[in-house]
């Protein structure tokens, strides 16, 4: 979120790429590269899948950009472009027989995988093993939810779009995307509190 | 109070989207109603739990192409290099003298300069030839075959001849000693041979002899051995019957010597 208040006013960069300038679509890209991977990374909770529709997402932008006829709204452009390769990574994935590998592995072996942090990159193992196990939560909880209250929950928390947006980007009225907000956070909030997670659980500041 | 505002309205009331005057309002139902108010504060945590988890670092950049700005050699790209392979074997030809040539006589080619065909009478008198060639190998094989064969037989009936000359100049005589040597010799087995069979025959009759006589002795002894023991028990049971008879004596006699006892 921060991200997004910080980022310069892209409209003449999104100006330039539009008319072929391949540094300013070098530079869009790098712009946006980071926040459409974290929108699809949270979305799947998959980095295969995420770097798959990052790629797509920036290869149908560099093609399609031309056809973009307000600069403004270039943000709910390529979040829906985003979100529609998300949608076809879904049916893809559904279409194709897979096998994954974690489905051989006992349901503690995976618990273990999942929980186990890579790495120790902070001096306070307690409070990186917290981050680490809150994320694997949050992951959790919100895989669990449908995926069109899960995309709106992303767009809203972690994207920072106004509901105006999600309501252009997902083509649904501003009504739905409350809706669903609604009921996406009541669940997570059953979720996390069925796990027994809440503000005083978490054992470090917010 | 009978305002209750919609679900969609207190979201948009939690994410500070809604205009001021409907969100006074809602503030105002939210203190009269301290449970809806800890409803939407727990969706608020909810919130901010989520915003712990934080974004990932993008572990690449995908790598990004510049399209090639010179579009006009990008179309004629392909034409030029369809040419410069069609220059590339041409160039190649010339270099290694490969040349290719077609009028009515036909199409050839070669590495070098390509002369005309022969004519079908020239290949028919060729194949002509060569059948000819053929037949006359075929036939001076097979007369040396015949030639061969011819001195052989030639040989063998020679042979022959002489073998029956030799024959023919044995004198009488001779040929009927041989002839009694051989007879004498095949008698002489014959008797060899009658000697063995008697003695083999006495040989085994002496064996039958003896087997027997054993056989009898044997017989003979077990016979005894029986007889022997036939007496021994009949010799048992008369004394155990002598010893009964004898106990029953005496208890006969106790018995009369008490009646007697008693009758006294």
């Amino acid at each position: 979120m921060k991200e997004i208040t910080l980022m310069p006013q892209s409209d003449f960069l999104i100006a330039a790429a539009k008319d072929g300038d391949p540094l300013a679509l070098n530079q869009l890209v790098k712009l946006w590269h980071k926040r459409i991977y974290n929108f699809s990374f949270k979305y799947f909770s998959d980095h295969d899948q995420a770097m798959e529709v990052t790629q797509k997402t920036f290869i149908s932008m560099s093609k399609n950009l031309k056809t973009l006829k307000d600069e403004s709204s270039f943000k709910s452009w390529i979040y829906r472009i985003a979100a529609n390769y998300c949608h076809e990574e879904v049916r893809r994935q559904k279409r194709k027989w897979v096998f994954p590998f974690m489905k051989v592995q006992s349901k503690d072996d995976r618990d273990f995988i999942e929980n186990s942090p890579a790495t120790w990159r902070e001096s306070d193992p307690d409070k990186e093993y917290a981050q680490v196990e809150l994320k694997e939560l949050l992951k959790r909880a919100l895989k669990i939810l449908p995926e069109e209250q899960r995309m709106v929950v992303i767009m809203k928390e972690y994207e920072g779009l106004k509901i105006r947006e999600i309501a252009e980007v997902m083509n649904i009225s501003e009504n739905t995307v409350k809706s669903r907000l609604y009921y996406a956070l009541g669940s997570l909030r059953k979720q996390l509190e069925q796990w027994n997670i809440n503000k005083e659980t978490i054992h470090y500041e917010l | 109070m009978s305002y209750k505002p919609t679900n969609e309205e207190l979201m948009a009331y939690l994410y500070g989207e809604l205009e001021e005057s409907k969100a006074a309002q809602i503030d105002q139902y939210l203190q009269d109603n301290p449970e809806a108010k800890a409803e939407l504060e727990a969706l608020e945590g909810t919130r901010q739990l989520l915003g712990q988890w934080e974004d990932e670092e993008v572990p690449s950049m995908p790598g990004f192409i510049q399209p090639h700005t010179n579009s006009e050699w990008l179309y004629w790209r392909k034409y030029v290099a369809v040419a410069a392979s069609i220059l590339l074997v041409i160039s190649f030809g010339w270099a290694t003298g490969f040349n290719i040539g077609y009028d009515d006589q036909g199409f050839r080619m070669g590495f070098t300069p390509a002369s005309e065909g022969l004519t079908s009478e020239q290949v028919a008198q060729m194949l002509a030839n060569q059948e000819q060639d053929l037949i006359n190998r075929m036939n001076a094989g097979l007369t040396d075959y015949k030639d061969s064969l011819d001195f052989e037989m030639q040989l063998m009936s020679q042979n022959i001849d002489t073998r029956l000359d030799n024959v023919n100049t044995l004198p009488e005589e001779q040929i009927n000693d041989l002839l009694n040597e051989q007879k004498q010799q095949l008698l002489a087995e014959m008797n060899k041979l009658n000697n063995q069979l008697t003695d083999n025959y006495r040989e085994v009759f002496r064996e039958l002899v003896v087997s027997f006589s054993d056989n009898y002795e044997n017989q003979r002894i077990e016979d005894l051995r029986r007889v022997q023991a036939a007496l021994n028990d009949l010799d048992d049971a008369f004394s155990s019957k002598q010893e009964a008879i004898e106990e029953a004596l005496y208890n006969l006699s106790i018995e009369v010597d008490a009646l007697a006892q008693n009758n006294d």
